[in-house]
């Protein structure tokens, strides 16, 4: 009996610890390690007056009681995928013979047929063909990936097309300096050092309160640069997933990574679908993300499911 | 279940001081630990990864950057000037890309086989590129190629080199421009298509109908027929080379044959009727059309190969405007049999 009475109290305790930690988490059905989050739209205005999320604790979010959204979680179960550069996974194979004119292999022409001509061994000294433009404006990060920043191959040098153009260019490349210093302000610290300082108590409503700030952060960040694919026929029922490991500046530290990429081969719409999201996610207009460095450890790994709108 | 059981079991707890006593026993607080670890196992895996749902973006068509094609000689620069022109206008009538004025271009000029400096496109905001070359061979004949790159992703995304006679320049740009659109849109493009129409001018009392032919962006047009007499309702063949018409020749209303290739016309049957509403099978070998006798019209069938006439319909209502199914078995047509007009569909080997 006593063995009886201990089992049940420690269960009524164990369940009370599950209701008020673990429970959320345990509920959600996406079991691998995704927090499926809901994304409201918030103006701009109401976005500024809470810039940090962690500055206000569980203030009065515009009612967002977790609704059905996990029902349309993704249900995949996507073993972390390989680590295909998703380049190489959205790359059409090689291109078709030639349509009509006669195809004509010329195997001096390395055109074309042979696969992906594309890191072509430039031929021509010129200084420019290097893969990787000055990654001077870069701030401190894995200096290998994406081009999160124009890497800007200074115009000043160049022959200059009309005037006015060029003034243009030359403001735009000053805004995006000014941007990167006010990035790498943001974030000087040592990471290791400042995630470490930073004792995350939070509770489970806590943490699911920042995770969709934090989306709908990155969510209006992301959207003015993605152009919905209208071209496609029978795009709108379709979700792609794209992974990004985030260094701590916002820049990426992975390559997009497309979950399942044998689609791509199959589903034309899915191709078309992931390649004007990755589009988005690395146009320099609106990369690299503006995040708040202190809640690194929160995006430091996101899954960005892009769903063309009916 | 097993714990409801054990439940039920066990009889209640004699008193309030044994039981808070025994919460500190040792196999409680194992289990306890059990649970507080699991949860908190699960908890912290829960947080690992940020999923942002975007379901919003913009409809705005692809900057797309297309300099000159690049030539060494002068009519290779001239027709990479026009090549490039014609892809930037058929992606731009698309409405689905912007062509990058070529003014902001910071690279100016792309030599072939050699990758883009993307920095320079990218602050000129292209998100595609198309660079490519014209060349004449030693034959005479032109070469032209193209690579369309991504921009972002610093990749190519599709590149085709195509042969032809120098003055076909124009088709093998719009044959280009389908292949730009297919991989970016993931559809088929339609700029390597033409029109055929009937062009009509002339006073009103006297207008002059003129079997006329054009590229889908207006280039390359021309009459077929001299206006002598009036042609009406011109059909394409499935390979664009033929078109079947009606013609009032000498004032017998026939369908008519026209080879593009050849300009060569030829009738169609030896009708003693008028015939009229001709349309071709979807695999190019037959036409269908109606043939109208005595107040009464029926459909009819040719083969092209053979030339077999198949009656298909027999019946004293009017049958006339018939059009073949995708597979070429079954044939919709309009009737008034049933007293109204009606659509109607037969089908069989024989139609």
């Amino acid at each position: 009996m006593r063995y009886g009475v201990s089992i049940s109290a420690a269960l009524h305790v164990a369940i009370l610890i599950l209701a008020v930690v673990g429970l959320p988490s345990l509920l959600s059905p996406d079991r691998e390690d995704t927090v499926p989050v809901a994304v409201e739209m918030i103006s701009e205005k109401e976005l500024a007056e809470q810039p940090s999320p962690k500055a206000a604790p569980p203030i009065p979010e515009p009612a967002k009681p977790e609704p059905p959204e996990k029902a349309e979680a993704p249900p995949a179960p996507p073993p972390p995928p390989p680590p295909t550069p998703p380049q190489q996974a959205i790359r059409i194979p090689p291109p078709e013979p030639l349509a009509k004119p006669e195809p004509k292999p010329e195997p001096p022409k390395p055109v074309a047929k042979p696969p992906p001509p594309e890191p072509e061994p430039d031929p021509v000294p010129k200084p420019q063909a290097k893969p990787k433009p000055p990654p001077e404006p870069e701030p401190p990060q894995v200096a290998t990936k994406t081009p999160a920043e124009p890497p800007v191959p200074r115009p000043k040098t160049k022959p200059a097309p009309p005037p006015d153009e060029l003034e243009s260019l030359l403001k735009n490349l000053a805004k995006e300096k000014r941007k990167q210093d006010k990035v790498k302000e943001a974030a000087p610290a040592p990471k290791v050092a400042a995630r470490t300082e930073t004792p995350p108590k939070r509770s489970a409503l806590q943490e699911q309160l920042a995770a969709q700030r934090l989306a709908r952060m990155i969510m209006e960040q992301v959207v003015p640069c993605w152009s919905i694919p209208i071209g496609a026929k029978d795009v709108q029922a379709i979700t792609v997933d794209i992974r990004i490991r985030m260094n701590p500046d916002g820049t990426y530290a992975t390559l997009p990574q497309i979950r399942n990429t044998k689609r791509i081969a199959s589903d034309t719409a899915f191709q078309v679908l992931a390649e004007s999201a990755i589009r988005a996610l690395r146009d320099p207009k609106c990369t690299p993300l503006k995040l708040p460095y202190e809640d690194y450890d929160d995006w430091k790994d996101i899954v960005f499911g892009f769903t063309p709108p009916n | 279940m097993t714990g409801k059981t054990s439940f039920s079991d066990s009889p209640p707890p004699t008193s309030g001081r044994t039981m808070i006593f025994r919460l500190f026993r040792p196999d409680f607080l194992f289990a306890l630990l059990v649970f507080v670890v699991a949860a908190a196992g699960i908890h912290s895996t829960a947080t690992a990864q940020l999923r942002v749902d975007i379901t919003r973006g913009t409809v705005q068509p692809m900057p797309i950057a297309i300099p000159e094609f690049f030539g060494e000689r002068e009519n290779e620069v001239e027709v990479g000037r026009q090549i490039a022109d014609v892809i930037a206008g058929d992606l731009e009538r698309s409405g689905l890309f912007k062509p990058i004025d070529r003014r902001a271009f910071i690279q100016t000029v792309m030599a072939p086989k050699v990758r883009p400096r993307f920095g320079d496109w990218r602050q000129i905001n292209a998100q595609a590129l198309v660079s490519g070359n014209a060349e004449t061979q030693p034959d005479g004949r032109l070469k032209v190629e193209f690579r369309l790159w991504d921009v972002f992703g610093e990749a190519q995304l599709t590149g085709l080199q195509y042969f032809t006679v120098p003055d076909n320049w124009r088709r093998v740009a719009h044959i280009i421009a389908d292949e730009i659109y297919k991989r970016i849109t993931g559809e088929s493009g339609y700029f390597d298509t033409r029109i055929v129409y009937i062009s009509e001018s002339g006073p009103a009392k006297r207008r002059i109908k003129r079997l006329a032919i054009m590229d889908q962006d207006g280039a390359n047009h021309r009459y077929l027929t001299d206006g002598r007499s009036l042609v009406l309702t011109p059909r394409f063949s499935p390979t664009a080379q033929e078109i079947t018409y009606l013609s009032y020749t000498a004032n017998r209303p026939r369908v008519y044959l026209y080879n593009i290739d050849t300009g060569q016309q030829e009738i169609l049957g030896d009708f003693p009727g008028m015939t009229f509403s001709p349309r071709f099978s979807f695999d190019g070998n037959r036409v269908i059309m109606s043939m109208a006798k005595d107040g009464n019209s029926d459909i009819y069938s040719m083969d092209l190969r053979t030339r077999r006439v198949r009656q298909l319909t027999n019946h004293p209502s009017i049958d006339t405007s018939p059009s073949y199914a995708p597979d070429d078995r079954r044939v919709v047509f309009n009737s008034d049999r049933g007293g109204t007009q009606q659509l109607y569909v037969m089908e069989g080997d024989e139609v």
